[in-house]
């Protein structure tokens, strides 16, 4: 009952940021409301008992993302802050018929998830080791392949960043250090 | 010609243990623990070096007037000796000498007996900066720099010299400071003396 | 119905402990901060307001809040004020994963020295940590000053440059405990009778040089230096509202960092450690009090140690030190990550 309430409470808020972000046209305001979002989701994880997720949203998607657009909005003037030339309406109907076959798509994954899985099956797990060493063990034993390939990915993208963003000739490096 | 001094780099030990770090370190870690050396200022006061620059004064006539110019001074300008009011001869010296146009107001006034005597003597310390060239001026040894130095006033009005004002400072310097030794800097003993002795209030 | 009403008057006794905390000793250390300072400097310091300056931070705060509450024209008033909630509210809920101490028994009831003990304690801490970043880009966008917005930039590359190096600092004695709790953080130091500071180092240098960073201390003040910034993006705030910006920044942030770090590295309540031997505790008289007396005494003597820091050394270029944390702090904790992950099965035994 007390989870639900604060589920509620949680997605309602979720729903109007999402809103917020859609609506609002100065662009902090926009990115304020996605931070808001991302905390309400963070929230709704804790409420569902995904801590770990929890943290992970709130460090990765709340701070270290949404950091990203502010540093770069700040920087944008203020003049071109306030222009609303930010609304696409014909690209915004276009998009609905994506939406609603990617939650069609969500809806089937979801029952063919919970149809695979014996009820109470994954909960019981949950509850018998924590929910950080859930997470630890699934990925290194089931997920343990795609895991590997994911991180070899991200490695390559860091080192390709890396050398994009050296500098050829070092022009100051020699008198200031 | 330019004298270069190039510092040493670190070795490898000094960046891996932060040897530099502790040393600073070391450093504020001793001066924290010594005796401090500051005066509680509004409660403890300093006695300013005898050749400070104050607030500006006027000597009054006691007999220890600067012979024999005094007395030329006196005979040329046909000034009445008044002992025990100030040495000033109205030469305007002072005036010339000082940067500022505005800063000295003085106006003589004659007596019936056909001499005169110093009747208005106005200094804006607004404008001054308290550079001494006046002082060095005086011929008479009468415009001096006391060691008055609380400057600080609530009006404007306050900044004015008047020649009461002035003469109430000369006389309080006289009774302190005048057979002082003159020396360019003060001892230390003599530099702690608390400032309580003086008790001129201008204002 | 009795129990629940039990529980919550905890929480609450529990909340209200950790706000007078989190505020009122956090203006208290302006006190000692400048007392510190005095007398590195060989300056007495504050000594007119109660006895040796003792009421000096509440005659500070009186005066901030009775002043002039000032506006700059052109600014956004709603992101102003938004802005000194997002920086308070986050340092301050820091706290709630802050261990105290070990679980006491009163009336017959256990009672855990910690708001929450929740298993990610630790992300959580760095989590809400950095959402401190917003509420400056926030102040210096808002501001509608172009010092306040330098600052702000500065201060927010800082910061992104050095959450990485210390979530890397920090897996190290994660790694040792296997748990990412406060709490039982410190329980295992204390079963595996090793202070996790004996075998990480490397990462204690790189959490404190983060721990500085992002707080803002010298050698790390760029966002704030006062000869070309004024005071970074707090120039356009006023009164008390100037006032909250350092006292959550410089204050409280140091707080919960440096009992974090004793958290991680220093055994949090524990004694004297000799590492694998046992503990030497030299307030063995003090009975049931003698763990939180540790534990304020650890934090307290870091947070010392952060102020002779701040006193003692001059100020990084900018370059300088987002070069550090990417060349230097960075890949040392990467190989402080290989290196404990070869020694951790000796410490688990």
């Amino acid at each position: 009952m007390f989870k639900l309430i604060v589920f509620i409470i949680f997605s309602a808020w979720a729903v109007i940021s999402s809103l917020g972000v859609v609506l609002f046209s100065n662009p902090v305001y926009v990115i304020l409301w996605l931070l808001s979002a991302l905390i309400s989701i963070a929230g709704i994880f804790f409420v569902a008992g995904a801590e770990l997720v929890g943290a992970l949203q709130l460090i990765i998607y709340a701070v270290a993302i949404a950091v990203f657009y502010i540093f770069v909005l700040t920087a944008v003037p203020w003049e071109k802050a306030l222009k609303k030339d930010s609304h696409y309406r014909v690209e915004g109907v276009i998009a609905f018929p994506f939406i609603i076959l990617l939650y069609i798509e969500m809806f089937i994954v979801f029952t063919l998830g919970v149809m695979a899985s014996p009820k109470k099956q994954l909960k019981l797990f949950i509850e018998r080791i924590g929910n950080a060493e859930v997470v630890g063990s699934i990925l290194f034993s089931k997920y343990f392949i795609a895991f590997e390939i994911v991180s070899l990915v991200l490695l390559m993208g860091m080192i390709g960043a890396v050398l994009i963003g050296r500098k050829e000739s070092q022009t100051y490096d020699g008198d200031t250090s | 010609m330019v004298k270069r001094v190039f510092q040493r780099p670190l070795n490898i030990i000094e960046r891996i243990l932060f040897i530099d770090f502790i040393k600073g370190l070391t450093v504020t870690l001793k001066q924290a623990f010594r005796r401090t050396i500051t005066t509680h200022y509004p409660y403890e006061k300093l006695t300013p070096p005898k050749r400070f620059r104050g607030f500006l004064g006027h000597k009054v006539i006691d007999g220890r007037e600067p012979q024999p110019a005094f007395n030329e001074w006196v005979e040329r300008m046909k000034i009445e000796v008044r002992p025990g009011s100030s040495r000033c001869v109205v030469c305007l010296l002072c005036k010339r000498a000082c940067p500022v146009p505005q800063l000295f107001e003085i106006e003589p006034e004659k007596l019936p007996n056909g001499k005169r005597v110093i009747g208005v003597f106005n200094m804006n310390l607004m404008l001054c900066t308290f550079c001494g060239l006046c002082v060095d001026a005086c011929p008479v040894d009468c415009l001096f720099n006391s060691d008055i130095h609380e400057t600080a006033s609530y009006s404007r009005k306050d900044a004015i010299l008047d020649l009461k004002a002035l003469e109430e400072i000369g006389r309080d310097w006289q009774r302190r400071r005048e057979k002082e030794e003159d020396k360019i800097w003060s001892d230390d003993e003599q530099r702690q003396r608390l400032w309580y002795e003086n008790d001129v209030s201008i204002r | 119905m009795m129990e629940i009403a039990i529980n919550l008057l905890i929480i609450l006794i529990k909340i209200l402990v950790i706000l007078a905390i989190a505020l009122g000793i956090g203006a208290y250390l302006t006190l000692v901060e400048r007392k510190v300072a005095a007398h590195i400097q060989r300056r007495p310091g504050p000594m007119v307001v109660g006895w040796h300056g003792l009421l000096q931070p509440i005659a500070d705060g009186v005066k901030l809040i009775t002043k002039e509450d000032l506006f700059p024209r052109y600014g956004n008033r709603f992101l102003y004020n938004l802005a000194l909630i997002m920086a308070l509210v986050p340092a301050v809920l820091v706290f709630a994963v802050v261990p105290f101490g070990p679980t006491i028994e009163i009336g017959g009831r256990e009672i855990k020295p910690i708001l929450t003990d929740v298993n990610v304690g630790i992300l959580l801490v760095f989590g809400l940590g950095s959402l401190a970043v917003y509420a400056i880009a926030l102040a210096g966008w808002a501001s509608n000053s172009k010092y306040a917005l330098i600052g702000s930039m500065r201060k927010a590359g800082i910061i992104i440059s050095y959450e990485v190096a210390i979530t890397f600092a920090v897996m190290g004695p994660l790694m040792l405990a296997g748990t990412l709790s406060t709490f039982e953080i410190v329980q295992a130091q204390i079963d595996q009778k090793l202070w996790y500071f004996w075998v990480q180092p490397v990462a204690f240098v790189v959490y404190m040089f983060s721990l500085l960073a992002e707080t803002g201390r010298i050698p790390f003040d760029i966002q704030e230096a006062e000869a070309e910034l004024v005071t970074g993006f707090t120039v356009e705030y006023g009164g008390i509202k100037f006032g909250l910006f350092p006292l959550v920044e410089w204050y409280v942030e140091v707080l919960t960092l440096s009992a974090i770090a004793v958290v991680l590295f220093f055994g949090g309540w524990s004694p004297i450690n000799i590492p694998f031997l046992g503990f030497v505790d030299p307030l063995f008289f003090l009975g049931p009090f003698a763990p939180f007396v540790w534990f304020v005494l650890k934090v307290a003597l870091l947070l010392l140690f952060v102020l002779w820091l701040h006193w003692t050394l001059p100020r990084y270029r900018i370059d300088q030190i987002t070069a550090i944390a990417w060349k230097v702090m960075l890949p040392l904790a990467l190989l402080n990550l290989v290196i404990t992950a070869v020694i951790a099965p000796l410490i688990w035994r």
